[in-house]
């Protein structure tokens, strides 16, 4: 018979699971700074890799996620989502210009680590259809952001601008890796 | 009086049949339609069969659409004929050829007519199945199937035009990886969904 709180953003119904599945990719920094890394690697790899990348994984996370919900384990997954910071940090701080096949692998296998753990996190109330649609929205923006930073490369010194963005993301990946984040 | 009363207790408690889409729009003939037509637009597992289709289709060619018009057509009538026989399984169903679709036209392969044909007959039939779903053939009004028709048309065709307009209009590059980029997320979505289902 207590009555209780009110709260508007329960993460319940159609809006409360867009909201959910929009913002659980952007607030946890070991997520934010991969999917950007993603974006500005594109940027040194250019076409059309710049443009592929996006398309497949969206894709390939989405993999993962349904393993994540379906309860399929995938192992040190935490430890994968780190290690992709630093792996993608690096190859955008050292420019690498891999071949397309060998950067939608790299991309693709740490996409299944980032899925997996956003299916297992779903909150129990929110909306299935509106999650996915938030989540893979709110995914797919961040690689855009990261895009459109990747074209300052064609600025004077952009090139030097992103490649310190690669430090700052492969130092914030490592500090998540030794558990200091 | 107590007779009555347990009969009418018995009848309220038998099992009835188990149906996706109550419709309730009684014998408005406007109400009906509208009904129907809502159907397509507001449940997930159609759209995300026939959106993915619509992109497809225009992707795969300027008037891809209209090649495979026909095999849509077939195939929602098939699938109208074949839903008193559909289960819930069928979601999951129209689901998986939605996701088939989608990573079809974010790859962008250069398919053959048939393949696309199939799809179009197979996303079709599927969806129509999923909107009357328990419901026996012919237990509904006309309008009520003529409404599913215009609104299976409505998910799949606007999209398909609208990829096909706009890359006749602005025929870059960019635009289409645009376009595929959409394909993509709508397979992202339609995989998670999948997996929800088959919790």
């Amino acid at each position: 018979m207590m009555s209780l709180p009110a709260a508007a953003h329960t993460g319940e119904g159609m809006a409360g699971g867009l909201m959910s599945g929009f913002t659980h990719p952007l607030f946890g920094w070991d997520h934010v700074v991969a999917m950007v890394a993603v974006g500005l690697w594109g940027a040194f790899l250019g076409k059309p890799a710049i443009w592929i990348l996006p398309v497949v994984f969206p894709l390939v996370m989405a993999f993962g996620g349904a393993l994540g919900v379906a309860g399929i384990e995938v192992p040190a997954v935490e430890t994968g989502i780190a290690l992709s910071g630093v792996v993608l940090g690096l190859l955008v701080a050292l420019a690498v210009r891999a071949p397309l096949w060998v950067a939608a692998v790299i991309v693709g296998v740490f996409a299944i680590f980032h899925g997996h753990a956003h299916g297992t996190e779903l909150p129990d109330a929110a909306n299935p259809f509106a999650y996915a649609v938030g989540f893979v929205t709110g995914t797919g923006l961040l690689h855009l952001a990261g895009i459109a930073l990747g074209f300052v490369v064609a600025l004077p010194k952009g090139d030097w601008i992103v490649r310190a963005a690669g430090v700052a993301i492969a130092i914030v990946g490592g500090l998540f890796l030794t558990g200091y984040a | 009086m107590i007779r009555r009363a347990a009969v009418a207790a018995a009848l309220a408690l038998l099992p009835q049949d188990a149906s996706a889409h109550a419709f309730s729009s009684g014998r408005d003939l406007y109400a009906q339609f509208i009904e129907g037509a809502g159907v397509p637009l507001v449940t997930p597992a159609i759209i995300l069969a026939l959106l993915p289709l619509g992109l497809l289709a225009g992707l795969w060619r300027r008037d891809g659409m209209v090649q495979v018009w026909p095999w849509f057509i077939a195939g929602l009538l098939a699938g109208g004929l074949a839903a008193p026989l559909a289960g819930p399984d069928v979601v999951v169903a129209a689901m998986g050829v939605g996701v088939v679709c989608a990573v079809l036209a974010a790859l962008g392969p250069d398919l053959p007519r048939l393949t696309v044909a199939a799809l179009a007959a197979l996303a079709g039939g599927l969806a129509a199945a999923v909107a009357l779903e328990g419901h026996g053939f012919g237990e509904l009004p006309l309008l009520i199937y003529a409404g599913i028709s215009l609104g299976a048309h409505l998910v799949t065709v606007v999209p398909a035009a609208a990829v096909s307009a706009t890359l006749d209009r602005w025929p870059a590059a960019w635009l289409r990886i645009g376009w595929r980029v959409v394909a993509s997320w709508s397979g992202a979505i339609g995989l998670m969904l999948l997996a929800f289902q088959l919790r």
